[in-house]
């Protein structure tokens, strides 16, 4: 792989992170919409990252280097994995698996990080954390290799489409609930509050601050860019006519996804967390079906 | 040199470094150093013996003489002989050094007899892997049984470690048995005790006995190598012995039952059908599940690592197992990488587990404790031993880029092939769970490790024991750092030995060259190196490098140790959604004093449901014990009875060979 090939990967990064505060505030409007509010502008993303950033951080006295380098390493897992998703050009380095684990390294310092301010907050958040995670990838697993095993190869360029025919409803209803599980949004958990105990991934980010919480946010916006974008890749990839077509049916096609989640979480309640099996066990149902009707 | 006289100093080294340390035992010291240094020699040797045997095309033979009544005692290194070799040696070496220092808190034991055993157990791995004939084989076997027997129960004088002891002898020659049976089914067939000789005939064997043999060797490795549900002794065993031998057996010494495997059923006996493959895929499933499952649940560090072998060995048998598949459906090179993604394990799990064990038992030498409950905060009291033990927690926990995601990749792309292969219904779907079962156990392994990590080093101290700790002498960590650089350096080169490796299956099989095995895209991990190099830059230039202090929020009370989440707390979410496997119990008192809603006292004990002991061990013993006491009732006593018995007998003997 040549420097070429290296800033390709760069500029494409570069991209998802400056669209993904815009779908995370289009996300938000919608479900302000649907609520009846008139909800803060689809700009606000860009405003509190910003906000966020330029401030100072302030850790507890019990932290070490863990936490200051956990929000580094988050981030950039967030950047990679997004820049190695093939949209225009294809990708040598672009494989599902390391996209899949790219994710767990992320979750592991962050799940590390949140243990560290010895406060049972970040305690509970990690742990119910990891449980999810149990039962998250698995599902991510059982939805990505049924196609993977039936085209042959882990190569995220040639699986780009392969969810297009009737089995593939299936698995995107498996991974669209995967999805929900990983963004941390109703019914698995609630994006817009840390004050209650039901928090996970907002529990974890609690002891940061500054411009360590504003680069952990903008991950966690890039990651639910990310999955948008791949789920779009797989199951109804945006034609590649020209340059500007492909961006803008690719805008066009992500944020009717984030529409779609804004409206499951504004027309569902947040489940018991020890339902949750239940909801993604549901997950792994549908994703099976889609591997016994593509094989047999 | 030639390699007899290579042997012969290994030989040696070992055998001098158990004798010597008891003319020195006046000097308990001394003793102890001399015994270390002698097995940092002989496994130096080894090391080098099996580098030749790994790189020279035609395998090396060596035979000493015609000592044994039976047989020669010949030995020989091929690639696969050579690679254990090597992973055996590796791991002596490293941890022979590390013992220097951590054999120090047993000052008061006999170190003499420590080191007569250790070296006679490093020596004896090293020879089973090396043998080339059965009997051979088998001695060396039930002599690394019984040195690391006495190693387990070297603290003898508490009855925990008396019994452990006991369980890992018990289970561990109920295994020979087994062992022993199937080498001799398969000797009895050709009449020849060395290995070309058996491969060379088991094309002649009939379908029932190979399949005999199949059971009784997986039983029988099984149950060394700690497979569900042979594992009993393991989570036993561990935390008994010393630290550094916990390092060497559950890092190699399981590995030497991988290595029978391998040897037995892919090499001697031929290919073989493919549910051979297909049970030893499942049992490797089950195995890895069962494995973390029940690691989540122990707060003991060596009790929890003594899991995850259970686990890795699950991991490595799915590898073996998808190679044996390959192999019957006549797919030569498919079957290669699978092997090599197994091997490729082998080695990576020696390396980060032990990286764990010598760890903790820098823990335990500064702490004097290894209950994830009562430790904390020790990143700030240790910081090398924390960062060497991050290491290996996240290369088990399969976190890229280190070793353990390197030979994962491997194994997922091999179950992949499994499924598209499209040879029948049944491996379809089978492959596909085989890759959500690996997925499973790396999500969960990776919880067990947050939790390891996380309550033990992060956070503030739970105990006094904790907040006393210091950091350990420089020679301890000496000899981690490198078994830690190899984590993070075979997750880098991971093409490249898979290619070195697929040739031990090459070699085994006289297949065909197999093309170039493709690597995880490790570049993409320079690039995250780069960003974070960005991100710290654009930090630094910003003039925000700084961190502000301050307390962490309680909800206004200042916070303290008793207030952090514990193991118990961080795995409860666990427990109960995997509940069906767990079995969980608990029990909640509450003392009230007087005033109905003011509690003074909870107690709260949890037990996990061991299914094992229930429903198999248990049920076996007292049927074992049933059938004894039936046949109690023909011991009567009675001289006079006793002489029928011998003449009857002799009656039925003498009809027998009249007939034949």
């Amino acid at each position: 792989m040549g420097l070429n090939d290296y800033g390709w990967l760069m500029i494409q990064g570069m991209l998802l992170l400056l669209f993904s505060p815009l779908v995370n505030g289009i996300i938000k409007k919608v479900k302000a919409r649907i609520q009846r509010r008139v909800g803060p502008s689809i700009l606000q993303s860009y405003r509190d990252v910003i906000k966020f950033l330029k401030r100072e951080a302030v850790t507890s006295y019990h932290t070490s280097w863990i936490t200051s380098v956990t929000p580094y390493v988050c981030f950039s897992a967030y950047f990679v994995a997004g820049s190695m998703i093939p949209l225009w050009r294809s990708i040598s380095t672009s494989d599902v698996i390391v996209f899949i684990y790219l994710f767990a390294l992320a979750r592991f310092f962050l799940a590390l990080s949140a243990l560290e301010p010895a406060s049972a907050f970040g305690g509970m958040g990690s742990s119910r954390e990891m449980m999810i995670a149990t039962l998250v990838e698995p599902v991510l697993v059982l939805g990505l290799f049924g196609m993977v095993a039936f085209v042959g190869t882990t190569d995220l360029g040639i699986l780009t489409g392969a969810g297009q025919n009737p089995a593939g409803i299936f698995a995107f209803i498996g991974l669209l609930l995967v999805t929900v599980a990983e963004t941390g949004r109703i019914p698995v958990d609630n994006p817009d509050t840390h004050l209650e105990l039901t928090m996970v991934h907002e529990g974890m980010l609690l002891e940061y601050s500054g411009r360590q919480l504003g680069l952990l946010h903008l991950a966690a916006m890039v990651k639910q860019t990310i999955l948008l974008v791949l789920l779009v890749q797989l199951f109804f990839p945006a034609p590649i006519i020209s340059a500007p077509w492909f961006f803008l049916l690719l805008a066009v096609k992500v944020v009717f996804l984030g529409f779609i989640l804004a409206l499951i979480e504004s027309t569902n309640v947040k489940m018991r967390l020890f339902r949750l099996p239940e909801l993604l066990v549901g997950g792994a149902v549908f994703c099976i079906i889609s591997i016994f009707m593509k094989f047999f | 040199m030639n390699n007899e006289t290579v042997w012969i100093i290994l030989l040696v080294f070992f055998v001098a470094g158990a004798v010597i340390p008891y003319g020195l035992n006046k000097n308990r010291n001394l003793a102890l150093v001399t015994g270390c240094l002698f097995a940092v020699a002989g496994s130096t040797t080894a090391l080098w013996m099996g580098v030749r045997g790994l790189v020279s095309s035609d395998p090396i033979l060596i035979l000493m003489g015609n000592i044994l009544p039976i047989t020669n005692l010949e030995f020989y290194i091929d690639g696969l002989s050579g690679f254990f070799l090597i992973t055996i040696a590796l791991v002596s070496i490293l941890t022979s050094i590390y013992s220097i220092q951590y054999m120090k808190i047993y000052g008061q034991e006999n170190l003499a007899w420590w080191s007569f055993c250790y070296n006679l157990f490093l020596l004896t791995m090293m020879l089973v892997v090396t043998a080339n004939n059965i009997i051979v084989f088998l001695i060396f076997w039930e002599m690394m049984t019984l040195a690391s027997y006495f190693l387990v129960t070297f603290s003898f004088k508490r009855e925990q470690v008396r019994k452990a002891g006991f369980v890992y002898l018990v289970m561990t020659h109920i295994g020979t048995v087994f062992i022993a049976s199937a080498l001799f089914l398969l000797a009895g067939s050709q009449g020849g005790w060395n290995y070309a000789h058996l491969a060379a005939g088991s094309g002649m064997m009939n379908d029932q006995t190979k399949n005999l043999i199949f059971v009784c060797a997986l039983i029988g490795f099984g149950t060394k190598a700690g497979i569900v549900p042979l594992h009993i002794w393991l989570p036993q065993a561990h935390p008994a012995a010393p630290t550094n031998v916990s390092a060497l057996m559950s890092g190699v010494m399981l590995k030497t039952a991988i290595y029978g495997i391998v040897r037995l059923m892919i090499d001697l006996l031929g290919t073989g059908p493919s549910w051979w493959g297909a049970v030893i895929i499942v049992l490797g499933v089950i195995s890895a599940l069962v494995g973390v499952v029940s690691a989540l649940m122990e707060h003991d560090l060596k009790r929890l690592l003594a899991y995850h072998s259970v686990e890795n060995i699950g991991i490595i048998l799915m590898g073996v197992g998808t190679s044996m598949v390959f192999y019957s459906w006549s797919m030569p090179v498919p079957a290669a990488i699978a092997l090599a993604a197994g091997l490729f394990h082998v080695l990576n799990h020696a390396i980060f587990k032990s990286l764990l064990f010598l760890c903790t038992g820098s823990v335990y030498y500064a702490t004097h404790t290894k209950d994830i409950e009562q430790l904390g905060g020790l990143i700030k009291k240790m910081p090398v031993t924390s960062i060497l033990f991050l290491t290996g927690a996240i290369s088990i926990s399969a976190v890229p880029p280190f070793n353990g995601f390197a030979s994962e990749y491997q194994l997922y792309l091999s179950l992949l092939q499994l499924s598209h292969q499209h040879q029948s219904n049944f491996w379809v779907v089978g492959g596909i769970l085989g890759c959500t079962a690996l997925a499973l156990t790396g999500a969960l392994a990776a919880a067990c490790f947050v939790k390891a990590f996380g309550i033990s080093f992060l956070a503030l101290p739970r105990s006094a024991k904790a907040t006393g700790a210091r950091e350990v002498p420089w020679n301890m960590t000496l000899s981690m750092i490198p078994l830690a650089a190899l984590c993070l350096i075979l997750g880098g080169v991971s093409g490249q030995m898979m290619n070195l490796l697929a040739q031990i299956a090459v070699q085994l099989k006289a297949g065909s060259p197999i093309p170039l095995i493709g690597t995880y895209p490790y570049q993409i991990f320079l690039l995250f190196g780069f960003v974070i190099v960005i991100l710290f830059g654009l930090t630094k230039l910003s003039g925000a490098g700084k961190e502000r202090k301050s307390q962490t929020w309680g909800c206004g009370i200042e916070t303290n140790a008793e207030m952090e989440y514990t193991a118990a707390s961080f795995s409860q979410p666990i427990r109960r959604v995997y509940r069906p496997l767990l079995k969980p119990t608990r029990s909640i008192t509450t003392g009230f004093n007087g005033q109905p809603y003011f509690g003074y006292r909870i107690e709260f004990h949890e037990r996990i449901g061991s299914n094992f002991k229930d429903y198999f061990y248990v049920p076996v013993r007292k049927s074992v014990i049933e059938i004894s006491r039936k046949w109690q009732n023909i011991q009567s006593g009675n001289i006079n009875w006793y002489l029928g018995y011998i003449f009857v007998t002799l009656i039925i003997l003498l009809v027998f060979c009249a007939k034949g």
